[in-house]
């Protein structure tokens, strides 16, 4: 014989042909059925009649005893491919053996699980309940709910008891398992996943080795939840996630709970690849969330109060829109030296979300490194220039710098633009007037230049920085003209005389009421103020009447 | 610069014209940028690219992010921006945030 057979012949071949990932049939040269696995059965048997007849029974469809014979007359072998009504497209590669019969794999548009069509009711091929279970999976983005779900449903429906084990971080073993009916629970055992027979491999993404070959009595302890008494079976399936593996599902059966057939494990691996993507897409959510939390943590303005006899207030209200981070930012610096100028800043990167937000932390993180050379603002702002320059992109940010000083009774203000809207300074008359600093944006020219402008303060009176937020805020009437500088003008004249927090809280309420339910950018709004006559005495770190 | 400067009443150098209409912002940017990218493959006899910015009705930090990558690319392809009947928001703007000299600038190609 030139070829040997490629599996074992007569009795032992049905055996052999049940364990076939594949749904495989075996024609003799007449174009009778001599063997068939059971998916192979029922992907040939007629629609209408789904049932199970022995191996050897059995009609072999007009389309494949066609494709059979004229093979057995000389034809080419390729592969012939066919529609299914239940199964979709299905193609048969056959595989001619000496002896003039051919073996016939099967392979599906969906791998080996499109030619598992659903039994009526109940059984391991149960459709309804896949896709049953896949709601239930699909239907969080928490990570443990998804991992608790998944337990709780295979223990309920694939077998005694299960447990999913998350990929190992460090030397520790995260599983969460459940018992029939029970509720799941989390634990965590310092324990090698190589202890359970095929757990590594599965946790590493290798394809499930069959139960039969799983020695139930080497489970250990750790694994088995309390009240499933001896190990009976089990079956351990990798959870496959988007690139890394999610985890791996171990199934359990009691002594007295039989073995997992082939059936039952082709349903747990269908299980286990809706279990896995749920999981890995609640955990990509919880990371860019977390990322997220942090991001917005380190990027929340300072509470800002009462410092060296000036007095600062801050407001910051984020744009409501999907991407929640904005690029608006403000800071106060106090100066190590008790007369010496604080570094207050206030400014706006462009664009929006992550982006942004990061650019946003690079600019306060240079502008605070720079803190010893605030007396020159050109200075600093050509450095922040050069920092942020990259040819990458034309993000860039544009702000302002007030360098603050308290003399006498009076307070001092170096302001410099840097591509941002001038400063409103309010005079205890209530002149508004804008500074006229006028500078560069930075981080995309090759070269920033900033005018400065030194504006005093007398008590009473204040020095407004914003972002465009609230001047470019639409609203109002027609729903789309903008606040405006001059209605930021006119609402400051009103404002005068009032102490620094009043002023923003008043700016912010305006913007509001004028954008109403309106989408809107972010908005910033500090205020800078020499404290009033009579309000000169310190009472815990906050202005108070003097006594 | 050496060599004779073009007169600006002789024939205009060969350029394409790209109208802006409405917001310039981080929604319509990127059809700009693909617009002129789009344009500048399509006619490489093109010395010039021109927006016209008479239909432009706003411009945000994100369009003039994009005006600032625009004359990023024109110049890296040897070609010249120009920013045609800018209206007097856009004229704010530029002059606000210290970039009109960088984006009106006459760069000419060698």
């Amino acid at each position: 014989m030139a070829f040997p057979p490629i599996f074992p012949p007569a009795t032992a071949g049905a055996e052999f042909l049940t364990g076939s990932p594949y749904p495989v049939a075996v024609l003799d040269p007449a174009g009778g059925l001599r063997h068939a696995s059971p998916a192979a059965r029922r992907l040939l048997a007629p629609p209408a009649d789904p049932q199970h007849g022995d191996a050897t029974a059995g009609p072999v469809p007009a389309w494949l005893r066609r494709a059979h014979l004229r093979l057995a007359g000389g034809g080419r072998t390729g592969v012939v491919r066919h529609s299914d009504p239940l199964a979709g497209t299905v193609e048969a590669h056959p595989s001619p053996q000496a002896d003039g019969s051919v073996v016939w794999w099967f392979v599906g548009a969906d791998g080996c699980s499109a030619v598992l069509p659903g039994t009526a009711g109940g059984g391991p091929c149960d459709w309804e309940l896949l896709t049953r279970l896949s709601g239930l999976l699909l239907s969080s983005l928490n990570v443990d709910r998804i991992l608790e779900t998944a337990a709780r449903q295979a223990a309920l429906h694939l077998a005694d008891a299960a447990v999913v084990v998350s990929p190992p971080r460090g030397r520790t073993l995260r599983f969460v398992s459940a018992l029939g009916g029970g509720d799941p629970v989390h634990r965590q055992v310092r324990a090698d996943p190589a202890e359970v027979p095929g757990l590594a491999e599965a946790l590493r993404g290798f394809p499930p080795v069959p139960s039969r070959w799983i020695d139930p009595s080497a489970t250990p302890d750790w694994l088995v939840p309390e009240g499933l008494g001896r190990v009976g079976s089990v079956v351990v399936t990798p959870l496959p996630g988007h690139g890394v593996p999610a985890g791996a599902l171990v199934l359990l059966r009691g002594a007295a709970g039989g073995g997992f057939d082939a059936d039952e494990e082709v349903f747990a691996r269908m299980f286990a690849a809706r279990a896995g993507a749920a999981v890995s897409a609640a955990v990509m959510y919880s990371d860019q969330a977390s990322v997220t939390d942090l991001l917005m943590r380190e990027l929340l303005p300072p509470r800002l109060a009462h410092l060296n006899g000036v007095d600062f207030a801050g407001g910051y209200r984020a744009s409501v829109d999907r991407d929640r981070i904005g690029g608006d930012f403000y800071d106060v610096h106090p100066s190590a030296e008790p007369d010496g100028e604080a570094l207050a800043l206030l400014g706006d990167v462009s664009g929006k979300g992550l982006e942004a937000a990061v650019m946003t932390g690079k600019v306060r993180n240079t502008l605070h490194a720079l803190l010893p050379l605030a007396d020159d603002h050109q200075r600093v702002l050509q450095l922040l220039n050069r920092a942020l320059l990259t040819s990458h992109h034309t993000r860039f940010a544009s702000l302002v710098l007030a360098s603050v000083r308290r003399e006498g009774e009076r307070v001092r203000v170096r302001l410099s633009a840097a591509g941002h809207p001038a400063p409103m300074v309010v005079r205890a008359d209530g002149r508004v007037t804008p500074s006229s600093t006028l500078g560069s944006i930075v981080g995309v020219l090759p070269e920033a230049t900033t005018r400065t402008d030194t504006v005093l303060l007398d008590p009473g009176e204040a020095c407004v920085l914003y972002s465009d937020g609230i001047t470019e805020a639409r609203g109002g009437p027609t729903g789309r003209e903008q606040f405006g500088d001059h209605r930021l003008q006119q609402a400051l004249g009103e404002c005068a005389g009032m102490p620094a927090e009043a002023i923003v809280e008043r700016v912010q309420m305006l913007a509001s009421q004028w954008i109403r339910d309106g989408r809107h950018d972010d908005m910033a709004v500090m205020v800078i103020a020499a404290p009033p006559r009579g309000h000169l005495a310190l009472v815990g770190g906050r202005p108070g009447r003097a006594a | 610069m050496s060599g004779p400067e073009r007169a600006p009443a002789a024939a205009p150098p060969a350029a394409v014209t790209v109208p802006v209409t409405g917001e310039l912002d981080h929604e319509s940017c990127d059809d700009l940028l693909r617009a002129v990218a789009e344009l500048l493959a399509a006619r490489p006899d093109a010395e010039a690219v021109r927006l016209d910015c008479h239909g432009m009705s706003l411009c945000d930090s994100m369009g003039l992010s994009v005006l600032l990558q625009l004359r990023r690319d024109v110049d890296a392809a040897g070609r010249r921006l120009l920013l045609d009947r800018r209206p007097a928001h856009l004229e704010r703007l530029l002059h606000l945030t210290g970039t009109a000299d960088y984006l009106l600038a006459d760069h000419r190609p060698h």
